[in-house]
């Protein structure tokens, strides 16, 4: 079984995944909440995911301009909106899915798909490494039992494949 | 022994009083050019020396290549190289047999393994070789730069010249070293450190001083030197590799990412 979810000019093909939803950013404002792009359940794991492609060559030059912005303070600050704003997003997405009745006897796994071609593993691993602050990873202590095992992955495209989500350009 | 208090004034950068406290096991030293780095682990080297220790200093430069011969020139001071140099020949051609502890052992099969083979000497021809499984012998010219080096080690190792009580000082030992080799190196030297060890490292690698942070289980000090307007020479030094203060190391990552993400979002600063 297999879901497909279209982001922007980005389709997802979830491979294994019983449930894959794209969340309504409006509809979760409303609830005092931010949220991540997409949550999907496979048998053993949810994946909370959320999407950054700064890979789009129409994107205006003020927008690359604000996006490089974005990145470099990710590094520099010790509390950058970017990271800030990542950790809210898990943590609210979290949150939801706890109160709306998820199941987590399972994995979960934090998705931070970055598309930039050019963006190695050396920066991946730098922006992964201050973003560690803001998640909560916390919850892999075993007196919160409702949770079996929590882990954050900073991916390039093809790293999805892994986790059998398969990330295209729509044509 | 170990070194511990340090006062030097009146030597090369170290015009004014420079005191530091050194831990018992490794002490990475980073800072820009021109801070005393190499300077500092010399004076070390040379003025906290006595007869009942082993001190062992392997320079940046690799000389055993060059071994032949070399040694009758430094001894009728017939070339440049100094003291150290002439010491580091000493040191690796005196290649007595002894007991190996286990964490020698360890030592020599990583770097065994690491390498393909052991360094020796060929004292008849005065040249140092390595003599790879399998049989094989390449001398220590045709060998890859970063496998002496390696090498080097575990012949240090195997002579009992790094064993409990010694000093080992190595200066940039990251030269000529692929970073896949860096946390093999790193695992090493903590495990020297353990058997007893004191170890001082200056380094002007990112990956080297990452990598002690991460493995460090408590055995690892840093210290970061730094010049100030008035030309003094200050340390701040901290077991956190992250909490080190003006970090230069830091500093030139977080440059080196800026310049990956203007690239690879095509942001030029004239547009």
């Amino acid at each position: 079984m297999s879901n497909k979810i279209d982001e922007g000019v980005l389709r997802f093909e979830f491979i294994g995944c019983e449930v894959a939803k794209r969340l309504d950013a409006k509809n979760h404002s409303s609830y005092g909440l931010k949220a991540v792009d997409i949550i999907a359940e496979s048998d053993d794991c949810l994946y909370f995911i959320e999407i950054k492609d700064y890979q789009n060559p129409n994107a205006p030059l003020e927008r690359r301009k604000e996006d490089y912005k974005m990145l470099c303070e990710a590094i520099e600050k010790k509390d950058s909106v970017f990271c800030i704003e990542m950790g809210v997003k898990i943590k609210d997405s979290l949150l939801q899915c706890y109160a709306m009745g998820g199941n987590f006897d399972k994995r979960v796994v934090y998705l931070l798909l970055i598309r930039l071609d050019k963006y190695g593993s050396f920066e991946r691993g730098r922006l992964k490494e201050k973003i560690n602050g803001h998640v909560p990873l916390g919850l892999n202590d075993t007196r919160f039992s409702k949770f079996k095992e929590i882990s954050f992955e900073l991916v390039n495209a093809e790293q999805l494949k892994q986790y059998g989500i398969i990330c295209t350009v729509i044509p | 022994m170990t070194i511990k208090h340090v006062a030097i004034k009146d030597f090369q950068v170290f015009k004014d009083e420079f005191v530091v406290e050194f831990y018992s096991g490794v002490n990475v030293l980073i800072g820009a050019n021109a801070t005393g780095k190499t300077t500092l682990i010399k004076w070390l080297y040379f003025n906290k020396k006595d007869k009942s220790n082993n001190f062992v200093f392997i320079p940046e430069k690799d000389i055993l290549e060059h071994s032949k011969g070399l040694f009758t020139f430094i001894e009728k001071k017939q070339t440049g190289f100094g003291q150290i140099y002439k010491d580091v020949l000493i040191n690796a051609q005196d290649t007595p047999t002894i007991e190996q502890s286990k964490i020698q052992k360890t030592i020599c099969k990583i770097i065994a393994d690491t390498i393909d083979g052991e360094v020796h000497y060929d004292k008849g021809e005065g040249t140092f070789y390595t003599l790879k499984t399998g049989g094989k012998r390449i001398p220590f010219a045709n060998e890859a730069s970063g496998y002496k080096k390696l090498g080097f080690l575990g012949l240090l190792v195997t002579s009992g010249q790094l064993e409990n009580g010694s000093v080992l000082f190595w200066d940039e030992p990251e030269n000529s070293l692929n970073p896949e080799l860096v946390p093999v190196l790193v695992d090493i030297l903590l495990q020297l450190s353990q058997s007893g060890v004191q170890i001082f490292i200056a380094t002007h690698d990112y990956n080297f001083a990452r990598y002690f942070d991460v493995k460090k289980n408590g055995d690892v000090m840093f210290y970061n030197l730094a010049k100030e307007n008035d030309g003094r020479i200050t340390v701040c030094s901290s077991p956190e590799y992250t909490k080190l203060s003006e970090n230069l190391l830091e500093t030139a990552g977080v440059d080196l990412y800026k310049a990956v993400v203007k690239y690879a979002m095509e942001v030029d600063d004239d547009e």
